[in-house]
């Protein structure tokens, strides 16, 4: 029974362990570091510019929702 | 609104969270600081570039535009301009001006043209003196992207 219950290592879930995220001692996420640390200043501005443009989606939002009706 | 500042040949060098991103950190900002040379020129330079960016003061419901006497100063000008807030600040941490930063800044290359960002180690440096909770809440992902790069450069990748 607990040898039915107690998966085998298959390439799945040896996958699935490879891709859990590494972690720093004060909580920040290394596995982002190091992607982020691989781009290029385009590829990071890039990377920022659509977050910024994102945070204007919402501030156009938010003065709308403001407004008087 | 980088190309418009260097299409006006506006000396300024990228601080604040934006440095913190380019310079390889995961980090998220909403604005754009920087840090510009106080000078005569300069100011005529910069003033031109805000003017084509449409840059008024942010939150003020008038609506102004920053003029020359305001970019005189060392003071912290927060502009919203066409391309989103421009922070436009004349000195940083207590009186850091332009001449102050400028050697502990990289060259990078980015959409197409060549900027002065303060690097990550002095990036650190200035937001631990500053102690603001905003700063201590973005020192963790700093150092440990510091700390990532030089095990790369250690590692010569």
């Amino acid at each position: 029974m607990t040898e039915a219950s107690t998966p085998k290592p298959t390439p799945a879930n040896t996958d699935r362990q490879s891709l859990e995220t590494a972690v720093d001692e004060l909580g920040v996420d290394l596995t982002l570091v190091r992607e982020t640390l691989r781009m290029s200043p385009n590829e990071r501005l890039r990377t920022l510019e659509s977050y910024m443009n994102a945070f204007a989606s919402v501030r156009v939002i938010r003065r709308a929702a403001l407004e008087p009706k | 609104m980088l190309q418009t500042l260097v299409q006006h040949r506006l000396e300024f060098i990228l601080v604040g969270g934006v440095a913190g991103a380019l310079q390889g950190a995961p980090i998220v900002t909403q604005d754009v600081d920087i840090v510009y040379r106080i000078e005569e020129a300069n100011i005529a330079r910069l003033k031109t570039a805000l003017t084509q960016l449409n840059a008024v003061a942010r939150g003020d419901s008038r609506r102004l535009p920053f003029n020359e006497t305001h970019l005189r100063t060392t003071g912290h000008k927060l502009a919203m301009t066409d391309a989103g807030p421009l922070d436009v600040l004349g000195s940083i941490n207590d009186g850091l001006l332009f001449e102050d930063l400028i050697d502990s800044s990289d060259l990078l290359e980015v959409a197409g043209v060549a900027i002065h960002v303060l690097s990550l180690e002095r990036l650190i440096e200035l937001k631990r003196q500053l102690a603001r909770p905003k700063d201590l809440a973005v020192l963790p992902v700093l150092e440990a992207t510091l700390r990532e790069r030089l095990a790369l450069e250690r590692d010569g990748n």
